[in-house]
């Protein structure tokens, strides 16, 4: 295998898998499992970029999370009977906003699934900071299709809007140290903030101007008809998406709402995405190749999630383990050699050319 | 909504955890600004009064229903109490997920927790009654306070609704009927219906039997020197009876065996190998950060 850097939405599509993955389920091994699994290949496939750190602050992020979980509970969470660690005074409120209850006993099985719901949010956290490490947003950005080109080009830019402000305001207040005027507390704000914004305008006007000059927003001629027709495809597929939606994640819905919906919707929009397409007269330098690793990529975490679906349908308790009595979650073998499956882009992906193992 | 009776919990689980995470926040932070306005009796930790809270369980058409009186303190959430009720009586303790549904009661059922199919939910409804009849509770049992003089109702819904049109429980909604009032010692004499031994369940009948569970052989309930779960010989003669309920076909299961069967895993290796397996693969993570951080010859 030739190094390269995978195709970026195999990344992506690989770690919102896992990530989907993390919300069927709140057994902590499991969810332990996937963040590692994620942390591993992260560790054998990040680029050396700046942006390719964002797993650890992601992690750092899901800690916090949990944290701020397991502290509602203590405070205000669900007071389920067990064993009890200790006991807060408790509060009694009004009538109507009863069901809400403030202190009293915090029980061990209560911590325990404050614990593993924040796992969940963490190890969710987790897999988007995996996708944010592996995959290239420059790259992301240039394999979207044509017609959003122009929306992440925005996108892209109002971003990098906050880095860029951080930046010349250090310059800013360098420039007046060095100068001895004041750069600390309110009189240092007051010299920083009209500079900053002159920057800032100024840099906007210098990128509009080089925007302008390649050709932004240059569209070829298109028919009315044609163009009416594309808008009311794209119009119809978010509906219909909307709709299928709703009725795949409420089995209450009506029977032909979820699947039949959904596929409308996809069609729908992926035909008015082709349409539009052909308005735009962008080419593309050197695109990103989509080969079999990519592919092996996608598979494999479609098939962790795929695996944890039908685990539930069969041993729905182990995934979803109770605490109340407290047990110790099961190690449900299934789910394992799935979510392990996950790790195999590890192995199976070209190396990067950076990397001369 | 965090430990609804109804099945709202395990609808909103599978599907949008982040929405309900948005939810318990928005129900938190309410409450705390509440605070500040509303007028609120503050309790302190260790002021529990015992008390004794009627608790009728239906386990639904067919099957048995089971009445007791359960010793609380004032304090006592629905939950606590239907959890006292299981160590008085000897049974499984309850079932409940993360969210504080209740999956099981008495065991019943063995599996699954508001599973739902179709537009009908297999689950545990959670009732108030009084003088009036039963309510369907609003508020999940963790959330709600037991009141002596209100009965605490459960009845399993093998295909319920979800809302307040789901049948209630066929026991009586008048507390005094499972706890009576404080009476000489001759009258307070435990009664066990004969409808409730299995020998008659077996018949199908499916009518409602009670049995009344004193928590103490001599004293009234109103006696305050007994606590939850140490109830007097009297409770556990009957409590064989009363954990048969749910099993309609077998004989009454032993607590330690259930427990030793019912979750899976429970040994300290099932621990040991989860924690293990993490580490494993989280180890050869660092193992490969290390080496390709290692400058390359």
């Amino acid at each position: 295998m030739n190094p390269r850097s995978l195709h970026p939405l195999a990344w992506w599509l690989w770690a919102l898998a896992l990530g989907a993955a993390a919300l069927r389920t709140t057994n902590p091994f499991l969810l332990g499992l996937l963040v590692a699994v994620a942390w591993l290949v992260v560790a054998a496939r990040h680029p050396n970029a700046p942006w390719a750190r964002s797993f650890g602050s992601f992690v750092r992020l899901g800690v916090a999370v949990m944290v701020v979980r397991l502290l509602l509970q203590v405070l205000f969470g669900l007071r389920l009977p067990g064993h009890v660690l200790f006991t807060l005074p408790s509060a009694d409120l009004p009538h109507w906003a009863a069901g809400v209850t403030l202190g009293g006993p915090v029980t061990s099985e209560a911590l325990v699934s404050a614990f593993s719901e924040g796992l969940q949010l963490a190890a969710l956290l987790a897999c988007v900071g995996a996708a944010n490490s592996l995959a290239s947003p420059y790259r992301l950005l240039r394999s979207m299709p044509a017609v959003l080109y122009e929306l992440g080009v925005v996108v892209t830019i109002a971003l990098s809007f906050a880095p860029q402000a951080a930046l010349s305001a250090q310059r800013v207040r360098d420039a007046r140290r060095l100068r001895g005027r004041p750069h600390r507390g309110l009189a240092g704000l007051r010299g920083l903030a009209v500079p900053v914004l002159e920057t800032a305008l100024e840099r906007s006007l210098q990128l509009a101007a080089s925007m302008d000059s390649r050709g932004y927003g240059r569209r070829a001629a298109v028919l009315d008809g044609r163009r009416r027709l594309t808008q009311a495809a794209g119009l119809i597929g978010a509906l219909a998406l909307t709709i299928g939606v709703y009725g795949v994640l409420d089995e209450a819905a009506p029977g032909g709402l979820g699947i039949p919906m959904l596929v409308v919707g996809l069609v729908s929009l992926v035909a008015s995405l082709i349409l539009t397409s052909a308005r735009s007269t962008r080419t593309r330098y050197r695109p990103d190749p989509w080969r079999w690793p990519e592919w092996g990529t996608v598979v494999a975490g479609v098939a962790v999630l795929a695996v944890l679906v039908v685990a539930a349908n069969v041993d729905g308790d182990a995934l979803r383990p109770a605490y109340s009595p407290l047990t110790v979650p099961a190690l449900p073998l299934l789910p394992i050699v799935g979510v392990l499956i996950a790790g195999l882009p590890a192995l199976l992906t070209p190396r990067l050319p950076e990397d001369r193992l | 909504m965090h430990g609804v009776g109804g099945p709202a919990a395990s609808r909103a689980m599978g599907s949008a955890a982040l929405t309900r995470v948005l939810r318990r926040l928005a129900l938190v932070a309410a409450p705390a600004l509440l605070t500040i306005v509303a007028p609120v009796q503050l309790h302190g930790a260790c002021a529990a009064d015992q008390v004794q809270i009627a608790v009728v369980v239906d386990f639904g058409t067919g099957r048995s229903v089971s009445a007791a009186c359960v010793g609380a303190g004032t304090r006592d959430s629905g939950a606590a109490v239907l959890a006292a009720r299981a160590s008085q009586l000897g049974t499984a303790p309850p079932r409940t997920n993360a969210s504080g549904l209740v999956c099981a009661i008495d065991g019943y059922p063995s599996e699954g927790c508001g599973e739902q199919t179709g537009g009908h939910y297999a689950y545990w409804s959670y009732w108030h009654g009084d003088a009036s009849g039963w309510t369907y509770s609003n508020v999940g049992p963790a959330g709600s306070r037991a009141q002596p003089g209100t009965v605490e109702g459960w009845r399993f819904q093998p295909a319920g609704a979800g809302n307040p049109s789901d049948p209630p429980p066929r026991g009586s909604p008048d507390a005094a009927t499972t706890c009576r009032p404080a009476a000489p010692p001759a009258t307070s004499v435990p009664t066990v219906r004969p409808a409730s031994r299995p020998a008659a369940r077996t018949g199908g009948t499916g009518g409602a039997s009670t049995t009344a569970i004193p928590t103490s052989a001599a004293g009234g309930p109103t006696s305050t020197d007994v606590a939850p779960g140490t109830t007097a010989a009297a409770g556990s003669s009957t409590e064989t009876a009363v954990a048969a309920g749910p099993l309609a076909n077998g004989a009454p299961t032993p607590v330690a065996a259930r427990r030793g069967t019912g979750g899976h895993g429970s040994s300290p290796w099932g621990l040991v190998g989860g924690v293990g397996l993490v580490g494993a693969v989280g180890g050869a993570g660092a193992l490969v950060a290390r080496r390709r951080a290692r400058p390359s010859p």
